[in-house]
């Protein structure tokens, strides 16, 4: 009974400073407009950093249409280079160059977070793309799922971390032709 | 030793991804197929009938044999327009079997001598139409005049004669014939049908002499222009190859003395066209024309190999 009490005591003054915190990140009939880096790991000995730029649209708050195009600049991972070194062969996986994705974007939940004195407001958001895997021999066909975050940072920019799973059909001279990777993209971009 | 260690590392590197690695650089290979076709020649057909009838009734005896002969003639007629025949020798001139004619082996052994004089480039091969429409065996002196003809045309010719029976069944399987058409009755277009469609099946007989070719270009003068190198991957036995490595060794291309090979086919003298084998002698080779030192490999659960160190062809099955 007097921890009850106490407990009242206690949270009565807190209970009257409470706020809702009204929802900021509107982006129905939006574009979101971003760029930033990217990085396509599929375990085929070459390293695959790479430049990414997004064009977003919502028609409808839950989800838009997307838009990504990458600049890839591939190069032969450390253990590539020295067995290329040693023995002149090469990966058959063809070298990652570009893509091109179009897709859908939706949002699963709707959150907040304070962080210090900021608060942030979040987008957890699925999309899955088809596309073009761009490489130094072909237009590979690509199809990709991925799940991220899209952060309000202020009134126009925003922030956007995407992790993907990428996989493409290749020719190859030996190995399996169906790649998977992953794709982690982080981007900053402006709302319109 | 350094070349097996980085391939070695390669695979072992590929075992951990998806990834396999390959020469960016493979060798530049192609195969070509050497190939030298002889095709037989038609001998002149020369025939001769032998007419050893049995008619009951003496009224159809002449009509049987001259049916017969006709169509012998005819058929033979059909199946080549170089023939000559033999004149006709009747075993049984009142259709009985019971004349005691026996078989004029000099004439027949004259006529053709006679023949072979005339056509020296030819190999005569005589075809004996023995036609004997009884149901019976052969009278022992019937089989052993045919036999001695035989033999006689083979010390003459050096190669028997060809004996195609027109027969009963039980005759057949007597005397040993190269041929044999069933005998049914005097008259029977379906025997003649059968007959002259069994005769174009074997005849004329066909000839290849055996051929020993001079040393030829085992490669096209375009090949020998774009290869560096070279291997031989199979052979048929007919050939040899001097000079040219094993099989599947690598050998640089000398273009002042190329390649050759030469063929040995052995000699095919009359026979049937049925018996005629077409040779065709083949030799694959694989040319690199170029970075024939590097890797290809053949089998996914092998090291990449270089081409010119590998024993044995690679583009068959290169991955």
């Amino acid at each position: 009974m007097r921890a009850l009490a106490l407990a009242l005591f206690v949270s009565l003054p807190a209970l009257a400073q409470t706020r809702v915190e009204p929802r900021l990140l509107i982006k129905e009939h939006h574009f979101f407009a971003s760029g930033g880096l990217t990085w396509l790991a599929r375990g085929d000995y070459y390293d695959s950093p790479g430049l990414i730029a997004q064009l977003s649209y919502y028609p409808i708050e839950q989800g838009g249409l997307d838009v990504q195009i990458a600049g890839l600049f591939s190069f032969l991972s450390t253990s590539g280079e020295e067995v290329f070194r040693v023995s002149g062969l090469v990966p058959d996986a063809h070298m990652p160059q570009g893509l091109l994705l179009v897709g859908w974007r939706h949002t699963l939940a709707y959150g907040k977070a304070a962080i210090g004195s900021q608060i942030f407001h979040f987008d957890l958001q699925g999309a899955g793309h088809i596309g073009t895997l761009i490489t130094d021999r072909a237009w590979t066909p690509a199809l990709s799922l991925s799940g991220g975050l899209l952060v309000r940072m202020s009134d126009r920019f925003f922030g956007q971390l995407d992790l993907g799973l990428l996989t493409n059909y290749e020719n190859r001279q030996q190995s399996f032709p169906v790649n998977f990777g992953f794709l982690p993209l982080l981007s900053i971009g402006i709302e319109l | 030793m350094t070349t097996n260690k980085a391939a070695a590392i390669g695979v072992a590197l590929c075992a951990c991804g998806g990834t396999l690695f390959v020469d960016p650089n493979p060798p530049q290979l192609r195969r070509v197929v050497a190939q030298y076709s002889t095709h037989g020649a038609a001998e002149p057909l020369i025939y001769l009938s032998l007419l050893d009838l049995y008619v009951e009734d003496p009224n159809t005896c002449g009509f049987a044999k001259n049916w017969f002969s006709d169509v012998t003639q005819k058929a033979m007629q059909e199946t080549s327009s170089n023939q000559l025949a033999l004149a006709t020798q009747d075993l049984a001139p009142q259709c009985t079997q019971r004349e005691g004619v026996i078989l004029d082996t000099e004439s027949i052994l004259r006529d053709v001598q006679l023949l072979m004089a005339n056509n020296p480039l030819s190999h005569l091969r005589l075809v004996i139409v023995y036609a004997n429409n009884l149901n019976l065996s052969l009278p022992p002196e019937r089989s052993e005049s045919l036999r001695t003809l035989s033999a006689r045309l083979t010390a003459l010719q050096g190669w028997p004669p060809l004996l195609w029976l027109v027969s009963s069944k039980v005759i057949a399987k007597e005397v040993f014939a190269d041929a044999t058409s069933d005998w049914t009755y005097a008259g029977d277009p379906a025997m003649v049908t059968a007959f002259r469609a069994s005769l174009k099946l074997a005849l004329p007989l066909q000839s290849e002499v055996g051929t020993v070719s001079q040393l030829q270009p085992l490669l096209s003068s375009s090949d020998l222009g774009r290869a560096q190198q070279f291997k031989l991957c199979s052979s048929d036995p007919e050939a040899t190859l001097p000079g040219v490595p094993v099989l599947g060794m690598a050998a640089t291309l000398n273009r002042s003395t190329p390649p050759a090979w030469q063929i040995t086919l052995p000699p095919q003298i009359a026979v049937t066209k049925v018996g005629f084998t077409l040779h065709t002698v083949k030799a694959q080779v694989e040319l690199c024309d170029g970075n024939c030192d590097r890797y290809l490999k053949i089998d996914p659960d092998q090291l990449q190999q270089s081409w010119n160190v590998f024993r044995g062809c690679m583009l068959e099955g290169a991955k």
